[in-house]
């Protein structure tokens, strides 16, 4: 029998707003939503909307708090919340690693995070150009200067590009791919990018170029902004990541399965393990034979 | 405090790390904690790469709080996790072109180092603070994972036996006799040497036969030994008597025996791409830094030969650099409370 699930004590009114809906259906590996009320057992955690302290609400209890604004973090609630929840750029900035984007949407499965060492040393078993340049423009996508790539081929080029000059859903899938990323200020903007963290800002297409041959011959500053590219996608577009990082911060431990081999593959989940990844099949081995 | 230790265990080797990790429990256990060591079996292969890590995940571990150190033990899982990084897998990254790397340009070998890439950043993230040995450490780990670690140093094995002492007629290289130590410079150079130094070189390990090979091949017997291993108590009237102490391993994670010099009050002589060595060694002021050719050695080996005064200078300035490495601050700052 599995050990029932924590409960997730929800102060937020009569109804959730609909920007946390999704999350907290996906946070049901984790917990079980509740309203908080007085007569009932201690919550494991708490969400709160609002300023106005939740009676009953245990001191030392991990909590959470929507901010659907900047005004909503002039209260001592929000000062000693452990997860600012926000969909509000100037919330995110303020509170810093306290927040947390309410993802909708998945990561493209497919879009495995290639950082540059791994790029270079796939260019060079597939005997690419040693520093080839994806870009999209006007007249669609480019590679190593060379105008005219099919749209099928993006995604390897994505997967193994020294960079990407991309825009709009374009650069959420470089982002995706780990590809260390030159785009607009829009295009930043739109999915929360800092410039210099995430992505690098230009404002022509010559500024973009001249970006991507600097960053290209800049191993660390290459890879510093690709695995921070990634984690902004995970954390802005998947809703798994986004409740899986909820749960994390608030201390919710995640149900194990029973099953042996059930709970082997949940911790390489946890890692971003594709499920044809041959340690997937060593762990059905280490397990196989161990209950009938 | 409970403190647990994480570290990898290689059966039946024991080196620099479980060194670090036995006198980083014993800090903790004199700091007043209770501390002890897990170490859990790991295998290099690139086919059972991922064997250990997947075992961390599942063990359980009761403290207060575990400090992981060497691959990978770091995918431990704890609420406070603080990581000590000694060093990733090497073989998979920066060595991953090197002779005794398993790593090729095959998919298979692409996608397990693209895959260990992944699983390495997110466990390592997982850590509510993140530091390396050294700055080497802390540089590769930003230049092929893309994350942060602050170098926290920390003192050498027997720091609190080793003295200074007179500057004798020999120079001392105290080191496992592998590849990547290069002790067979120092057998080169010995050949190439002007003054009468000799030069005595402690360790063992699978160049043995070969250095010695090389010694008689040279026409060195009578100048260089082979002592093999010696005693702690040995190994510090070695660095003591020591004229200077030649180390020029190939990038170095961190490099013990350059800070057992220090603490002796011997300049080290090493060379351009030893890495951690090179946070230390500054030409000039605590050793020499050489090309690493034989020819560089021996004429530095020559010039402290000839200027023992020299040698005491830079002997003098680099002990003063090692008394600064203080257990006690190394574990305030890994427990949060420095």
């Amino acid at each position: 029998m599995s050990t029932p699930l924590p409960v997730l004590g929800l102060v937020v009114g009569h109804r959730p707003p609909p920007e946390v809906l999704p999350l907290l259906t996906a946070v049901r590996r984790w917990c079980r939503p509740a309203f908080l009320e007085p007569r009932l057992p201690r919550p494991a955690a708490a969400l709160v909307l609002g300023h106005l302290v939740p009676p009953g609400l245990p001191v030392d209890l991990p909590y959470a708090i929507w901010a659907p604004d900047v005004a909503a973090l002039e209260s001592p609630l929000a000062t000693a919340a452990d997860v600012v929840v926000s969909r509000d750029p100037a919330v995110l900035a303020d509170v810093g690693h306290r927040g947390l984007y309410p993802a909708v949407g998945r990561l493209d499965p497919a879009a495995r995070p290639l950082l540059p060492f791994v790029r270079s040393r796939l260019r060079a078993a597939r005997q690419l150009p040693r520093q080839p340049l994806l870009e999209f423009g006007g007249q669609g996508w480019s590679w190593a200067g060379r105008p005219g790539l099919p749209g099928a081929a993006v995604p390897a080029a994505m997967a193994c590009a020294a960079a990407v000059i991309a825009t709009g859903t374009h650069l959420a899938t470089a982002l995706s791919w780990a590809a260390p990323a030159i785009t607009d200020e829009a295009s930043a903007e739109a999915v929360g990018a800092v410039a210099g963290r995430h992505v690098e800002v230009a404002a022509t297409a010559d500024e973009a170029r001249s970006l991507a041959r600097q960053l290209i011959a800049d191993d660390r500053w290459a890879t510093e902004l690709a695995w921070a590219g990634r984690r902004l996608a995970e954390q802005r577009l998947s809703l798994a990541h986004a409740a899986s990082d909820f749960a994390r911060r608030l201390g919710l431990p995640r149900s194990t399965p029973d099953d042996p081999l059930a709970s082997l593959r949940m911790k390489m989940t946890e890692l971003g393990t594709p499920p044809d990844a041959r340690i997937a099949d060593r762990a059905a081995d280490f397990v196989r034979g161990l209950s009938s | 405090m409970d403190v647990v230790v994480c570290g990898a265990q290689k059966p039946f080797v024991r080196g620099g790390a479980e060194q670090h990790q036995d006198n980083l429990v014993a800090a903790l256990q004199a700091a007043g904690h209770r501390a002890e060591i897990v170490r859990l079996p790991v295998g290099w292969e690139k086919g059972r790469l991922f064997d250990a890590p997947l075992a961390w995940r599942l063990v359980p571990v009761d403290a207060d709080l575990v400090i992981a150190t060497n691959f990978p033990s770091y995918y431990v899982r704890h609420p406070r996790k603080v990581v000590w990084l000694f060093h990733q897998h090497r073989g998979a990254y920066d060595a991953a072109d090197a002779a005794w790397s398993d790593f090729d340009l095959s998919d298979d070998a692409l996608e397990t180092q693209r895959l260990l890439t992944e699983w390495d950043n997110r466990a390592l993230a997982e850590a509510e603070r993140l530091y390396a040995t050294s700055k080497v450490v802390a540089d590769r780990l930003a230049r092929f994972n893309g994350l942060a670690a602050t170098p926290l140093y920390h003192p050498p094995p027997l720091a609190e036996l080793l003295h200074p002492g007179p500057f004798d007629d020999y120079v001392f290289c105290a080191t496992r006799l592998e590849a990547n130590k290069r002790p067979e410079l120092l057998v080169e150079a010995m050949a190439q040497t002007r003054s009468n130094v000799r030069a005595v070189i402690a360790g063992r390990g699978e160049l043995a036969s070969a250095l010695q090979a090389q010694i008689t091949r040279l026409g060195v017997d009578a100048r260089v030994q082979l002592a093999g291993f010696v005693p702690d108590d040995v190994l510090v009237e070695r660095f003591a008597a020591a004229l200077a102490v030649v180390y020029a391993p190939v990038d170095e994670d961190y490099g013990y025996v350059t800070l057992q010099a220090f603490l002796a009050g011997k300049p080290v002589i090493t060379s351009t791409d030893a890495g951690g060595v090179l946070e230390w060694v500054q030409d000039g002021v605590t050793g020499v830094v050489t090309d690493g050719s034989p020819g560089a050695i021996a004429a530095a080996i020559d010039r402290l030969a000839s200027d023992r005064e020299l040698a005491r200078r830079l002997g003098t300035a680099g002990r003063a650099i090692a008394l600064q490495l203080d257990w006690p601050q190394t574990v305030d700052t890994l427990l949060g409370s420095a």
